[in-house]
């Protein structure tokens, strides 16, 4: 009894497990990670993966593969926001998006936030179209694995499992 | 269920009516920590979004150096603030008033920044003294303090102790053992070489061969060639080694003279030609004022930095701790942050230490280059509580061109200088038990340039000196207490990595001059036993190392220059034409 509100919340994060809602988590957790906080579109991603049927551990999987990537990243992202920055063909819209209201708070004034913004632009469809193909070719293949798997076993083998399987009958 | 939209947005609501004010709070406290460099604290903090209003009550602002002590404590400050502007990330202050100004208060608790809050997160500015290291070279400069080690003279000096601690340093003496190891390693050579030098005999026949005439006069001429060659390879490394000697030792007295001055350093004898001491006793305060204002000029330059026009479009780059943040300005647009007009109000009330300041402040912006005027504060001030009395401030920030210039003015007609203290030392503290200055100082910063003068008057000085020996204390009262109204004034000029300072004052004068009559005797009796030490200590070895020299020449000298005289003959005579063999029989008679 004393697991059980620990049990429906796992229940709760992991039953969305359709394509869309795994392969978009990803996607949810690669702009959560790249994106420098507080900003309007990683405001925007964090409602979507809150509100909108991702998978949350999917979400959460992928914000910390990306976020510990940003930090290294840092510095290709300022060279590639001020060179986008310092484009002079650009500067009318940079201009108008700084003084615009509401868009200004996507911050793509600043050189981080641009060069994160092109970047999860780029990687967002890379991603997206490849963790499908993952999942529709190799998914069933790469669960039996992971339930074979010595981690697994040795997981189910434990009390806690025992009484998680137990809960569900 | 409740729609997850109408749950955020209650969370939102939540969040704005009950915790937004302790978040800025925090945030500006933070801020203003970081800035400072010393505790910012305040009592409440109230927004309302919907009138675009803040008020904040009960600020501290700690002293940087005194953390029981508050620079200022401020009773409110009350804002007003564009909305509209806040959709667009832009913080447009309306008008600000500062009211009920304190000055010097005590604290209940340490203003010290805590510990993992740093005053800068970015990289270290144009004059950012700690990234440049400027202000070293002029203040290595200024140790040379003769106050530093006065109580020596006053207790006595043991030399013997204190050059033993030297020895080893002198060059005098390691020059000297040297040579004399050297003209020794010489003469044990000579000696191992003497039964190489050509031997009478040979000299005796080869000179009757010479003088009779005989077919082998050329072959002599080879013999006596070869030989004086000889003689001469031989004596060359000796010659070399001589003239070296000849050469180094000429000036022993000069590296005497240099070990002297070595040892008067290491006793730490103060020198007693200064004619003006000010400029060493109140000239690291003084920078430590100009590093302070340096500071914020710098700040200033980050955080309303110079712009890039091209065209209609002006752009200022700011960095940040993450990138760099580049702000587009247009025209009949606001940067992103203005504060346009300001102003201080504050009636004085000597019970609550509370001062008399009004003052305005205008044009305090993110990006001077966009709005297009420069920043100014004026202030005019008066804390009763502290005897502060007629005090103006004022600071012009001019960004907006292509280079940046700041000009900073500070007058009062009354300071206490109450405890101020003059010049600190292990051995001696000189400080103003009481005194009133009056200034006027002005500085200005173009670029990396810097010019900065003042004048001062300290008027009803009265000292206080603390130094472990009497004589020491006895000595500085009496030279410094008529000296109870004296000017100040100097200047400063040149780069932050090449500053001349300048500053002279008539109690710098008198205690220059003091120190050199009262300590005169003292001194020259120590210089002159020091001296007297030394060249006794010099003399015996020098004596010994030019006895060797002279036995050296005497011996290897002398016979090489009669070796080659005989052979200088025997060539001479080689060289003449042949003559009728000398023949003992008496000429014939005609």
């Amino acid at each position: 009894m004393l697991f059980y509100p620990l049990f429906s919340f796992f229940d709760l994060v992991s039953f969305e497990t359709r394509r869309w809602q795994i392969c978009g988590a990803l996607v949810v957790g690669l702009w959560l990670g790249l994106t420098p906080w507080l900003t309007l579109h990683w405001m925007a991603f964090l409602l979507a993966a809150l509100l909108l049927r991702f998978n949350p551990l999917a979400v959460l999987a992928s914000f910390l593969i990306f976020n510990a990537t940003s930090w290294l990243l840092e510095p290709a992202f300022h060279a590639v926001g001020m060179q986008l920055l310092t484009t002079d063909a650009l500067k009318r819209l940079w201009s108008g998006i700084y003084h615009a209201p509401v868009l200004t708070f996507l911050r793509i004034n600043n050189s981080v936030v641009m060069g994160s913004l092109v970047v999860a632009l780029v990687l967002t469809p890379l991603l997206y179209l490849s963790s499908t193909w993952i999942y529709t070719r190799h998914g069933a293949r790469l669960f039996a694995w992971f339930q074979g798997s010595t981690f697994w076993l040795n997981w189910s083998r434990t009390e806690l499992h025992r009484a998680y399987a137990r809960s569900k009958r | 269920m409740v729609p997850p939209l109408a749950v955020a947005l209650l969370v939102s609501a939540a969040v704005y009516a009950f915790f937004l004010d302790g978040l800025m709070k925090r945030y500006l406290e933070n801020l203003g920590t970081r800035l400072n460099g010393a505790v910012v604290e305040t009592k409440s903090f109230k927004t309302s979004l919907l009138s675009g209003t803040v008020e904040i009550e009960g600020i501290q602002i700690a002293h940087h150096v005194q953390p029981m002590k508050n620079l200022l404590e401020i009773e409110k400050i009350k804002i007003s603030f564009a909305v509209a502007p806040i959709f667009q990330k832009k913080l447009i202050v309306e008008d600000m008033k500062v009211e009920g100004i304190r000055y010097g208060t005590e604290r209940l608790y340490s203003g010290l920044m805590p510990r993992g809050l740093t005053t800068g997160d970015r990289g270290p500015g144009l004059i950012d003294r700690v990234a440049t290291g400027f202000f070293a070279e002029i203040r290595n400069d200024l140790s040379d303090n003769p106050l530093r080690h006065l109580a020596r003279l006053s207790t006595g000096i043991d030399l013997n102790s204190k050059m033993d601690a030297v020895r080893g340093k002198l060059q005098t003496n390691a020059r000297l053992i040297q040579h004399r190891k050297q003209l020794k390693s010489l003469m044990e050579k000579w000696e191992r070489q003497g039964n190489v030098l050509t031997s009478s005999s040979w000299l005796a026949d080869k000179k009757r061969e010479a003088q009779s005439p005989g077919p082998n006069r050329e072959k002599l001429r080879q013999e006596v060639a070869a030989e004086i060659k000889r003689l001469q390879e031989m004596w060359a490394p000796y010659a070399k080694e001589l003239s070296v000697f000849t050469e180094e030792t000429s000036d022993i007295d000069t590296i005497l003279e240099q070990d002297i001055a070595l040892v008067q350093r290491t006793l730490g004898l103060p020198r007693t030609d200064f004619t003006d001491l000010t400029r060493l006793m109140l000239g690291p305060k003084l920078l430590n004022y100009l590093e302070r204002l340096a500071y914020w000029i710098d700040l200033s330059r980050r955080r309303m930095p110079q712009g890039h026009r091209q065209g209609q479009v002006v752009e200022v780059a700011q960095e940040r701790s993450r990138g760099t943040s580049i702000h587009f300005g247009k025209m009949s647009t606001y940067p992103a942050f203005l504060l346009k007009h300001g102003t201080f109000a504050s009636t004085a009330n000597e019970a609550e230490k509370r001062g008399e300041v009004s003052g305005f402040f205008d044009a305090i912006t993110s990006d001077p280059p966009i709005y297009g005027k420069p920043a100014r504060v004026e202030i005019d001030a008066d804390f009763p509580a502290t005897e502060v009395r007629g005090a103006k401030i004022g600071f012009d920030v001019d960004h907006t061109g292509e280079s940046t210039h700041e000009k900073f003015t500070f007058a009062a007609e009354a300071l206490p200088l109450r405890g101020f203290v003059l010049y600190e030392a292990p051995d001696v503290k000189v400080s103003l038990a009481r005194g009133r200055l009056r200034v006027e100082f002005e500085a200005s910063f173009d670029e990396n340039r810097v010019q900065a003068k003042w004048v001062g008057k300290v008027e009803n000085a009265g000292y206080d000196i603390v130094s472990p020996y009497k004589q020491t204390e006895q000595v500085l009262r009496e030279i410094l207490e008529p000296v109870y109204e004296f000017t100040v004034d100097g200047r400063v000029k040149g780069t932050f990595d090449d500053l001349d300072l300048q500053i002279t004052s008539e109690m710098g004068k008198r205690l220059a001059e003091g120190i050199r009559r009262e300590f005169r005797h003292p001194l020259a009796a120590v210089d002159d036993n020091l001296r007297r030490t030394l060249i006794d200590q010099v003399d015996s070895l020098r004596q010994e190392v030019f006895q060797h020299f002279r036995e050296l020449r005497a011996r290897v000298v002398t016979v090489i220059d009669k070796n080659m005289s005989e052979l200088a003959a025997i060539e001479a005579t080689l060289s003449a034409p042949p003559s009728r063999a000398v023949s003992s029989a008496p000429k014939k008679k005609k």
